[in-house]
């Protein structure tokens, strides 16, 4: 009879005075941020909060998208995975067909909070598993050439145009190089991106080739078709002929990104999330244009999504989490920050995005770039022959030309030497032909 | 009795464990699904990875060449600082801080002195006319970086040998200078036969630490380039396992590591105890 007294003592102890409180919900939720970003998703889930007293969003963010995956990974094998993460498509290959997401699509339907023909269809594709929405696409974000409007005035070069050719980006590139303290070495150079698969795709879609040979469960790369090797070849050639990118030790000293915001890089290669960090430079004039077109324009999507784990029991409270995110309240707030060009058409194409108070002036680039993006495969093993061959394809790009040999003098030879490194590095990842 | 809490912590932490990796390197596992029986299969495709291959190439070269360094220096300053006194402890001190230290901020450390744009180490290449601004762009550079880093890691050693040095009585080397044996005789006939079963000991530890932990100073300062030349054993394990979710395959490489390891040290050992065990019986 103690007992049962002193246990009741404990659950009215347990309870609020007026006892019907109810108990919140915790949703955690694990993406990649900056620290500009990390303030735009706490104002995001401040505000869903304050519209849902019930549910409580726990935000844990992670530096590199590396240490992302690999928490990711960990958590799902330890049975304890975040009830939502956001993921680029390339990389979440390695979660599907394992019975781990729920498909997030039907979920957010049911809250009233997805309508297809609102969004871009092109991110919604990406993720899309076997005619299920499996993640919601938060934006839809493609590769962009950044550059430093300044020095484009100060040596009277003309802006990019929208439809700029090869040509005249290899010209703009060589006129941004210059050697500004007569030490025979360049001290701003007109263009640097990190050269990886990711960065070279766009070039050989330009020049009319194919990264795989098939979207879907690719078996094999098609790096060494003739036109796939002009595209890998011309970037090769603005770094080793013209000279308008930095050497690889002066790369590792100061990256790319660095480079750009201290004003000593005319161009580089980047997604709309460079876009937060510039806006927070001051005294830095910059603004967007589209990648160079060659034989066709082209450029690489890049699209986030919020994905829901299976294993969560919090499905109905993430499901209400990711509405109110994609909804025309939740994009605006996040479109603010700079970080996304926001999925929902009708915000995209408003003022929310296109304002023409803060840069880039060119916004419209990223939403016209929209008909000309394409992907990368989704699959288990993308992710792992991307990082394989990033380390290749970045030395063979800023490879010493005394310690590349002959074979590097002569072109095409050149692209075919890269490609059969890549082979070799990546080769056993693709599944093996069935008859 | 008494050894009962030893035993069954090693047993849960050490010995359990090792069972495990031992059973699930002969499986395909991603720690999502069941695990699937491979067999020998999976030794097979480890001996056909390249990658396997090239890290294992790496991971011995530093272990070979950055243990015998590290002895060598600890060595050298155990000599040196063998007498007590206030300059000999902040030497000490001063030795040991790169251990205390998380390994990965040493690591950044070294980070800053070899970078190639305003680093130290670069400038004084550079001042040799070597090029420094491309060390750790060339494979013998990266690799040459990582024994270095490894080498210098010598403090706790450092520690125990000077322990070790000060257990000789002095009365010996006395008496042997009485004789007239110069220092470096004396460092042959007394200081290096009475320490040399501690140098083996260490020799023998080190190894097995170099060549299944140390790889940080590569994740970091070289990332395992250029073209995997850098690349070490458990730096490849470690990415298998815990970016791509082959565990089963990253426990195959683990008992690789492992045998691999046990070749080496199991000789180490039957030639310590040997020699233990004929100065313990001296005819």
């Amino acid at each position: 009879m103690r007992l049962i007294m002193l246990l009741s003592l404990i659950l009215l102890g347990c309870t609020s005075p007026d006892g019907d409180t109810p108990t919140r919900q915790q949703i955690r939720l694990q993406l990649v941020a900056d620290p500009v970003e990390v303030s735009a998703y706490r104002d995001l889930i401040a505000a869903f909060e304050a519209q849902n007293p019930d549910i409580e969003v726990s935000l844990r963010t992670i530096g590199r998208q590396r240490e992302h995956v690999t928490q990711l990974a960990t958590a799902f094998a330890g049975g304890s995975p975040p009830d939502l993460f956001l993921i680029n498509y390339r990389r979440y290959g390695q979660f599907l067909g394992k019975n781990l997401l729920q498909p997030l699509g039907p979920a957010v339907a049911a809250q009233g909070g997805f309508e297809p023909e609102d969004f871009y269809p092109a991110a919604l594709e990406a993720f899309q598993y076997q005619g299920t929405q499996l993640c919601l696409p938060q934006n839809i974000s493609t590769q962009v050439v950044y550059y430093n409007r300044a020095l484009f005035q100060r040596y009277g070069i003309e802006e990019p145009a929208d439809d700029w050719s090869w040509k005249a980006f290899h010209d703009a590139a060589r006129a941004l190089t210059r050697d500004t303290d007569s030490d025979r070495q360049p001290d701003v150079f007109g263009l640097d991106f990190d050269p990886d698969l990711v960065h070279m795709a766009p070039f050989v879609w330009q020049a009319g080739g194919r990264i795989v040979d098939r979207l879907e469960q690719p078996r094999a790369l098609m790096l060494r078709d003739y036109k796939a090797l002009i595209g890998l070849m011309y970037p090769k050639r603005l770094r080793t002929e013209v000279g308008v990118m930095p050497p690889l030790a002066q790369r590792r000293a100061l990256g790319p990104e660095a480079r750009f915001i201290q004003g000593r890089l005319g161009m580089i290669i980047q997604s709309r999330r460079y876009a937060t960090a510039l806006r927070s430079v001051e005294g830095l004039d910059w603004d967007v244009a589209p990648l160079p077109r060659n034989k066709q324009a082209a450029t690489l999507l890049h699209a986030d999504a919020y994905c829901l784990s299976r294993a969560s029991t919090q499905h109905d409270a993430a499901a209400r989490f990711v509405a109110y995110a994609l909804s025309e309240a939740g994009q605006r707030r996040l479109t603010a920050s700079g970080r996304i060009v926001p999925v929902r058409r009708s915000v995209a194409q408003s003022e929310a995005f296109l304002d023409p108070d803060l840069p880039p002036s060119r916004a419209q680039v990223f939403l016209d770039n929209i008909a000309i993006v394409r992907r990368l495969p989704v699959t288990p093993y993308w992710y792992e022959l991307e990082n394989r061959s990033k380390p290749i394809i970045e030395e063979w790009m800023f490879e010493s030309m005394a310690n590349a040999g002959a074979e590097a003098q002569m072109g095409l030879h050149d692209g075919n030497r890269l490609v059969t490194l890549i082979d070799d590095a990546v080769g056993d990842l693709f599944p093996p032909a069935t008859p | 009795m008494k050894l009962i809490p030893l035993a069954l912590a090693l047993g849960l932490l050490v010995f359990a464990p090792l069972l495990m990796t031992l059973a699930l390197g002969l499986f395909s596992f991603d720690g999502l699904a069941a695990p699937q029986w491979l067999g020998w299969a999976a030794y097979q495709r480890m001996l056909d990875d390249a990658l396997f291959q090239q890290s294992l190439r790496n991971s011995l070269l530093i272990a070979a060449l950055s243990i015998p360094l590290r002895l060598l220096l600890a060595l050298g300053l155990s000599l040196l600082l063998q007498r007590p006194g206030r300059a000999s402890r902040a030497a000490l001190l001063i030795s040991l801080l790169p251990v205390v230290v998380p390994t990965l901020v040493w690591a950044t450390a070294w980070l800053w002195l070899l970078n190639p744009h305003f680093g130290p180490i670069a400038a004084a290449l550079d001042s040799w006319r070597v090029n420094g601004a491309s060390w750790l762009l060339s494979a013998e550079g990266a690799r040459s970086s990582l024994i270095l880093i490894l080498g210098v890691l010598a403090g706790e050693l450092l520690l125990i040998l000077v322990v070790a040095r000060r257990q000789i009585p002095q009365a010996w080397y006395d008496l042997a200078a009485l004789e007239g044996v110069s220092r470096l005789g004396q460092f042959r006939l007394i200081s290096l036969p009475l320490m040399a079963p501690i140098i083996a000991l260490l020799a023998a530890r080190d190894f097995a630490m170099t060549f299944q932990t140390s790889f940080i100073p590569a994740q970091i300062v070289t990332k395992g380039g250029p073209q995997f030349m850098s690349t070490m054993l458990p730096q490849y394990v470690y990415e298998n396992s815990f970016e791509y979710l082959r565990f089963g395959y990253a426990a195959t490489l683990s008992n690789a590591m492992l045998a691999i390891t046990l070749v080496v040290l199991v000789p180490q050992a039957l030639l310590l105890w040997r020699w233990l065990k004929r100065d313990d019986n001296p005819t």
